[in-house]
């Protein structure tokens, strides 16, 4: 079932989970969960709803799930360790339901996610989002919680720059967006790929993924089941077929 | 004209404290979610503080006057304010992610122990301020006198609002506290270090509460007191206003101390209820206060456990049950007439703190305010004694009486509301008839009380007295129990569990839950009669907030996920109290430290001890695909099914189906049809509608426009009952199900509502159709489940129950949202095979919506696309598979 390992772009990941599990109270969601991500490579997290790949990020970053294995980011160990903490080695999340700030400005939301700059990096700041994201821009001043959808989802990515992350994992930025947003999104993508930032990728589909990942995991019930480079992927139905089924 | 001003401005000054004191509560709740009860003790601490450190500024002789006071209030403020920062670092750091009320009982132990600090510190006399120097005189405004000090009061309240303003909205910190207001965990996610933010908030909060206080000691004399009655109108302010709302609690503060300025003129002989039926109307006419928004809770990672079934006796449960009854019938042989004494009140705690866990722990309305019917008890039993000259049973008839009229009465405004606003309106409503005990003298004899009520003469030996008591509480108590696992009781645990859920299957949850809250006030009315006869008189004090906090305490203290809970938990707190006051005359410092120490060591209770923390491991099931699907014919006992009236017609006709979000048309003008015997999938990419159809068909959302005809009848504008009652089942696009009822319960609860028997109050929900609840389970393939928690189910399984649910009153149209996430594709197959099964032999219709294209294309036989809330093609799967437009916009560009 599962594929050989590629080569890893990088000699070392900088995101290296391994034989991860995780619980929600008695009930074990992840067993086993190895998943490497490199600088300057995007990595796509697959499988269907309920697969379990909200539930690795989420325990990639301490939120919830008791956890047991290793995950390593950069020199740290991610386990025992604070989110806040997680956060400020250079790990951004941009989770599934967007939770932006809704009562506060989208300055604010941006302000919200501002951390010091890493060295050697451009540092992100919300005139260089607002240039990325015009829409933005123009309603910098209104309440998040107004905006439509799809400037959510922007809003919420754009956030997550905010803290310029070395890691960036994002659970289904694609849901609900317009086919032109979600070029938008892989495009944002590609330009932090091109800049060294890893990304870690969750998604249902391949439509965001399929254009933009370098390599795919594929989940189910909480295991990794599937590794292969995502040319690989693309040329493969029967494998997209039974574990994705889109 | 002169007059009333000096009495309006002399309000504005008393407002000005009360919303200093208010904004810190205001500020601590918006962001930790933690109902600070210490906080008028604070508010205390901070006014005994700066007295002291006036009186030592004064003996030597501070040279600054005024400024000297100014340093001691400030000092004061400031030492309140580490205080508070200790308080978060050692004790609420730990329950942030624990329910809501064991932060609660967590903070009530601090308030006991900070009320015996101060009493131990500076004794029990009440303590008058000085003036303050510079500020000590008096103005003439309109040739009336005013107090200077009062002026530069009117004057703080503004400033402090304003720099609270600044603080929150022109600084980093100030914004970060508004984010943590929406959403802690996504804090953390940014790099934020939650732990800094919420010390830094409980420091500023309480030390305005300590800024407070402080002020207070020029104006007032400082009393023990001064805790307790701060907290409460605090609370009234902060809930008028609007929970986190600081302009709310301004406002609402301004309101408060206008009303009490003006209320002595206008309405002397109702002042203290004023304020109360102020906010009871606030409440009921603006839910949120008002300057307050509903604020979205409970997010995966904050905590919160889903309550777990309620355990039934057992059998050695039931022996130790027998043995204690019997042990404490003969009591009478083997105590005294003190430990009869203390078994009596014990009986009559036990059946109070029993009828608030109904309301807690079954009908999870959590309240504050149930004193108003121990009170009602209490003081309907010594009115009809002393008044109406009843013997003793008819008065204690009357007692009960006067309690189930009351609940009746409040409980209905209570269950319009949730969460902190229905325990605060809770509280409104005891602390309403807390002020009519006290003021209306004629009637109640007010601070004097009622005395002389006595037993009947049969009943009037100490054993005589015990034993009726004993019996009437043990009765009441099992009938409490009884209800809890009759139907009644199911569907009032599976409204708490989850109230949508319950809705669709047809439980009028707030009906419910009004029944419920009056089940528990007149269960709490007898044990305030029967108080009222064991002690001989009534006081006012049977309705005050402490009486309240007791249940409260002993319930919590006892565990809510135990019906033992209670009585375990009135025994452990009386218990304790007697042994501590025994031994020393801080009794409620140690009690304080006790409870402190047991809400750490054991949050769920003491009978959450017994209990592993997590359900049990769940054996592996057998594959769901070689499960059988037990459907072979339809039940006897379904009997049969309703025909369609419209011959041939579709059974389901949309047409122009609307619905917006803000700016955003999630539903733009959708028509289709669904027939009989038929099963249509409702397809299209995230965000395209289908849900927000589902939900506008079910009755979860309310259309803005079009028509969904269900055989001709008009399904919009019903409520999910309503829909449910014509024949539509659906189920939940993410499964759940109530995880206070087993597997099988689950199923059963559906049935006993589709019979109407919800009602019942006598036999035990799962004795009920369980034979025809196993049989439903056994055709989805749970049949081996059955007995389980559904906290042990998988996901897939989860799906399976909730399809039995909704075939449980026979629907003629099945709604399904995803009936296959998150299963196996095999599994997949078969659960779609079974659907197809019930389709055909019991003539269904099938509206289901689907990611997985194998499922809608091998399943469906008609196929609807939405996109962006449109339809954008309606046929067979053969044609839609073919139109190159869906393959562009569902399935995506070709790979």
């Amino acid at each position: 079932m599962t594929g050989a390992l590629p080569p890893s772009p990088l000699p070392l990941p900088l995101l290296a989970v391994e034989s991860l599990d995780a619980w929600y109270g008695g009930a074990r969601i992840l067993s086993g969960v190895t998943i490497q991500v490199g600088a300057g490579e995007v990595v796509a997290l697959l499988g269907r709803n309920g697969a379990g790949k909200t539930t690795t990020l989420r325990a990639v970053f301490g939120l919830g799930p008791r956890r047991r294995g290793q995950i390593r980011f950069l020199d740290h160990p991610l386990i025992p360790e604070s989110p806040h903490r997680i956060a400020r080695y250079g790990l951004g999340y941009v989770p599934e339901d967007r939770r932006l700030f809704g009562e506060l400005t989208v300055l604010e939301n941006l302000e919200m996610g501002r951390q010091p700059p890493r060295p050697g990096r451009p540092p992100w700041t919300p005139e260089r989002l607002f240039a990325l994201f015009p829409n933005l821009g123009a309603s910098r001043r209104s309440e998040a919680g107004r905006l439509s959808g799809g400037e959510q989802q922007m809003l919420a990515l754009a956030r997550a720059l905010m803290g310029n992350p070395l890691v960036l994992m994002l659970d289904e930025p694609s849901e609900g967006l317009a086919p032109r947003l979600i070029q938008t999104v892989g495009e944002t993508l590609q330009g932090l790929r091109s800049e060294g930032v890893g990304i870690l990728l969750a998604e249902q589909s391949l439509t965001l993924a399929g254009a933009v990942a370098d390599r795919a995991y594929i989940m189910e019930k909480g295991e990794i089941r599937h590794h292969a480079p995502m040319t690989a992927l693309l040329a493969d139905p029967t494998t997209r077929q039974s574990w994705l089924a889109v | 004209m002169a007059f009333l001003l000096v009495q309006f401005l002399g309000g504005l000054a008393a407002g000005s404290v009360l919303f200093l004191v208010a904004s810190g509560l205001s500020l601590i709740f918006g962001v930790t979610r933690i109902v600070n009860f210490a906080h008028g003790s604070f508010t205390m601490l901070g006014a005994y503080l700066a007295w002291s450190l006036t009186q030592r500024l004064g003996a030597v002789g501070w040279p600054g006057g005024g400024a000297g006071f100014g340093l001691a209030v400030l000092t004061a403020a400031a030492t309140v304010g580490l205080v508070g920062a200790v308080m978060e670092r050692l004790l609420l750091r730990r329950l942030y992610r624990s329910p809501e009320l064991f932060s609660l009982l967590a903070t009530f132990g601090v308030v006991l122990v900070l009320q015996d600090t101060t009493l131990a510190l500076w004794g029990p006399e009440d303590l008058l301020g000085p003036r303050v120097p510079g500020f000590s005189g008096l103005v003439t405004i309109l040739d009336r006198p005013f107090p200077v000090y009062d002026l530069v009061l009117i004057a703080l309240g503004p400033l402090v609002l304003g720099l609270l303003w600044l603080l929150l909205y022109r600084s980093r910190w100030g914004t970060q506290v508004r984010a943590a207001t929406e959403d802690r965990e996504m804090m953390s996610v940014l790099g934020i270090d939650q732990g800094r933010l919420f010390s830094g908030v409980v420091m500023l909060g309480s030390a305005l509460a300590g800024l407070g206080g402080a002020l207070e000691v020029p104006r007032e004399a400082l009393t023990l007191h001064m805790g307790l009655t701060t907290i409460v109108e605090a609370f009234v302010v902060v809930v008028i206003g609007g929970m986190g709302s600081i302009p709310g609690a301004f406002l609402a503060a301004l309101l408060i101390g206008e009303l009490q300025a003006f209320g002595i003129l206008l309405f002397p002989k109702i002042t203290l209820v004023l304020v109360f039926l102020v906010m009871a109307v606030v409440l009921v006419v603006r839910p949120h206060g008002l300057l307050g928004r509903a604020h979205r809770t409970g997010h995966p990672g904050d905590g919160g456990q889903m309550p777990e079934p309620l355990p039934a006796a057992g059998r050695w449960g039931r022996v130790l049950g027998l043995t204690l009854l019997a042990a404490l019938a003969t009591a009478p042989w083997w105590t005294g007439d003190y430990g009869l004494i203390v078994l009596t009140d014990l009986a009559i705690l036990g059946l109070f703190a029993a009828s608030l866990h109904f309301l807690i722990g079954i009908a999870g309305l959590v309240s504050f305010g149930h004193a108003a019917y121990f009170g009602l008890g209490a003081y309907g039993a010594a009115l009809a004694t002393r008044h109406f000259a009843l013997p003793m049973i008819p008065a204690l008839a009357a007692a009960v009486l006067a309690a189930a009229l009351g609940a009746a009465l409040f409980g209905w405004f209570c269950v319009r509301r949730s969460g902190v606003y229905l325990a605060m309106l809770s509280l409104a409503c005891a602390e309403i008839l807390w002020s009519v005990a006290m003021q209306w003298t004629d009637v109640t004899g007010g601070d004097n009380g009622i005395l002389g009520v006595w037993p009947a003469d049969w009943a009037a030996s100490r054993a005589g007295f015990y034993w009726l008591t004993l019996a009437l509480a043990t009765t009441t108590i099992l009938t409490l129990r009884r209800l809890a696992f009759a139907p009644f009781g199911a569907a009032l645990r599976a409204g708490r569990d989850s109230e949508r859920r319950a809705a669709s299957i047809g439980i009028p949850v707030r009906r419910h839950q009004w029944l419920g809250f009056v089940v528990a006030g007149t269960a709490a009315g007898l044990a305030g009669g029967l108080q009222a006869f064991a002690k001989g008189s009534v006081f006012p004090a049977v309705l005050g907030v402490t009486t309240s906090v007791d249940g409260l305490v002993m319930v919590l203290l006892g565990g809510l996920g135990s019906l033992a809970g209670p009585l375990v938990g009135a025994g452990a707190f009386q218990g304790l109290k007697g042994e501590i006051m025994r031994h020393s005359d801080l009794w409620q410092l140690w009690l304080g430290l006790i409870i402190i120490g047991l809400v750490l060591a054991c949050p769920r209770g003491l009978t959450g001890l017994r209990r592993p923390g997590s359900p049990p491991p769940v054996p592996v099931p057998p594959a769901a695909a070689q499960r059988p699907n037990g459907f072979q014919d339809v039940p006897p006992w379904w009997g049969p099914g309703v025909t369609s009236l419209v011959a041939d017609g579709p059974l389901l006709q949309v047409a122009a189906l609307t619905k917006s979000f803000g700016g955003l048309r999630a539903v733009a003008g959708v028509t289709f049809h669904v027939r009989t015997g038929r099963m249509t999938a409702l397809i299209g990419p995230n965000g395209a509608g289908k849900s927000t159809c589902f939900n506008l068909l079910g009755g979860q959302l309310r259309a803005d426009g079009g028509s969904a005809r269900l055989d001709g009848v008009e399904l919009l504008g019903r409520t999910p009952q309503q829909v449910w009652r014509q024949g539509v089942g659906r189920t939940f696009q993410i499964a759940a199900a109530f995880s206070s009822l087993s597997v099988v319960e689950n199923v059963q609860l559906v049935l006993l509502s589709s019979r109407r028997r919800l009602l019942h109050l006598w036999h035990p929900a799962p004795r009920l159709y369980r034979h025809q609840a196993l049989s439903l389970l056994a055709a989805v393939g749970l049949a081996e489940q059955a007995d389980r928690p559904c906290a042990a189910l998988t996901y897939g399984d989860l799906k399976r129950l909730e399809l039995a649910q909704a075939l449980a009153h026979r629907p003629r149209l099945l709604l399904l949202d995803e009936p296959t996430a998150g299963m196996a594709p095999d599994e997949r197959q078969a659960l779609m095979a079974l659907v197809r099964t019930l389709v055909d032999r019991l003539n269904l219709a099938v509206l289901f919506t689907e990611h997985d294209m194998d499922v809608v294309f091998g399943h469906a036989d008609q196929v609807v696309v939405l996109n962006h809330g449109q339809v954008v093609a309606d046929g067979t799967p053969a044609a839609v598979r073919a139109s190159t437009r869906v393959q562009a916009i569902y399935l995506g560009p070709p790979p």
